[in-house]
């Protein structure tokens, strides 16, 4: 009975704000973010990474299925970062603009030999 | 090749020797055999042990808990030390997963450590089924040891199917099912194999830690048995015993 009971409690909190990791470009757009520092996850958009190795300054746009927004980084990306792939942000917001203090790449489930033939998964 | 394995691991040990065969093949393949990942490269590799080890981590503490409520239910020693044996065995492979992932994160994600909802839930797992036994050590009686720490186990428990669907119900950086969704494994076949070579090797090796560690306890059970018969046994000609004469045993012996 307890249980089934703490399970249904904490099953239901899941769809509370409170314990949310990262909020998507969408929540960010909408407000749900809040201001200041924030955490964001979504994709990369293919072709909006921009490297200036002068100013050592990385600009990308991350997007969800609702939104997209700017982010905006001093500092090279990680090793495994690139275009097309997840990513999550962690930094400040200002005027709509990401400036990013951390960039965390993040992978999908699916796990392919470098030959492998693309597949839809 | 069997032979060899249980002559240099002597007595009825074909569970270790069968898990180290296994392990041993599930090692070559995960090691030389199998490609890396396209976008992972090598430190894709750490899959082979992170996951089984998560795997059987999660699994034993599902052990502890059903051994806890058959406990509760019947109260068998047999079933208390099931649970204490797999959730012993359930830490190790516990710290286990949580140390591999940290040093898979590190190159592919770029973190050692952050608080995503999987990591998270793992740690709060982890800290809990640590608490019930240490909680066991500071309880005497054994029959109230045996169902207190049930209770506890079946409290920290609720974790499990947490940290399970952690992946599923928040937005986490750690990436999602593989193999156990419904549809196709997003997964290569060489990959998927090699894969569950290794979860069959850990899995045995887990199965017998675990035989290993109710043996031992119920050589202890033994031998505090014994040792309480001794007593008794020194204790009898003295009948009946008046107290003070009790004491004076025991400070003599101090």
């Amino acid at each position: 009975m307890t249980v089934a009971g703490t399970w249904l409690v904490l099953g239901s909190r899941s769809l509370d704000r409170s314990l949310v990791y990262s909020y998507g470009p969408g929540d960010v757009v909408a407000g749900r973010a809040g201001d200041g520092d924030v955490r964001v996850g979504g994709q990369v958009a293919p072709g909006s990474l921009r490297w200036d190795p002068d100013r050592r300054v990385l600009r990308f746009v991350l997007r969800d299925d609702r939104a997209s927004i700017a982010v905006v980084q001093r500092g090279a990306p990680p090793a495994l970062f690139q275009a097309g792939q997840g990513a999550i942000v962690e930094g400040r917001l200002e005027g709509g603009i990401l400036l990013a203090s951390r960039l965390i790449v993040r992978h999908g489930s699916d796990y392919r030999p470098p030959n492998a033939r693309e597949e839809a998964g | 090749m069997f032979r060899l394995v249980v002559r240099i691991y002597p007595g009825d040990r074909r569970l270790l020797a069968a898990a180290l065969m296994v392990l041993a093949v599930g090692w070559v393949l995960g090691l030389l055999w199998v490609p890396p990942d396209r976008l992972q490269g090598d430190a894709q590799r750490l899959m082979y042990v992170h996951v089984p080890a998560a795997w059987s981590g999660l699994a034993l503490f599902t052990v502890a808990a059903a051994a806890s409520a058959r406990h509760l239910w019947k109260r068998t020693p047999a079933s208390d030390r099931l649970a204490r044996a797999a959730i012993e065995t359930g830490l190790l492979f516990g710290v286990l997963a949580l140390a591999l992932g940290m040093l898979w994160g590190r190159p592919v994600w770029g973190v050692w450590w952050t608080w995503d909802p999987r990591l998270t839930t793992t740690a709060i797992l982890l800290v809990l089924f640590a608490a019930v036994l240490a909680m066991r050590r500071v309880i005497d009686d054994a029959d109230r040891r045996a169902r207190i720490a049930a209770v506890a186990t079946l409290v920290a428990f609720v974790d499990v199917p947490i940290v399970h669907q952690s992946v599923e119900w928040w937005q986490s950086l750690h990436q999602g099912a593989t193999v156990a969704r419904l549809g196709k494994p997003t997964i290569a076949g060489s990959m998927l194999a090699t894969l569950l070579v290794n979860l069959v090797g850990v899995t045995l090796l887990a199965t017998w830690l675990v035989v290993r560690r109710i043996r031992v306890a119920r050589l202890e059970a033994t031998a505090e048995d014994r040792e309480l018969r001794a007593r008794l046994a020194r204790a009898r000609p003295l009948a009946p015993p008046s107290p003070a004469r009790l004491r004076t045993r025991e400070e003599s012996r101090v």
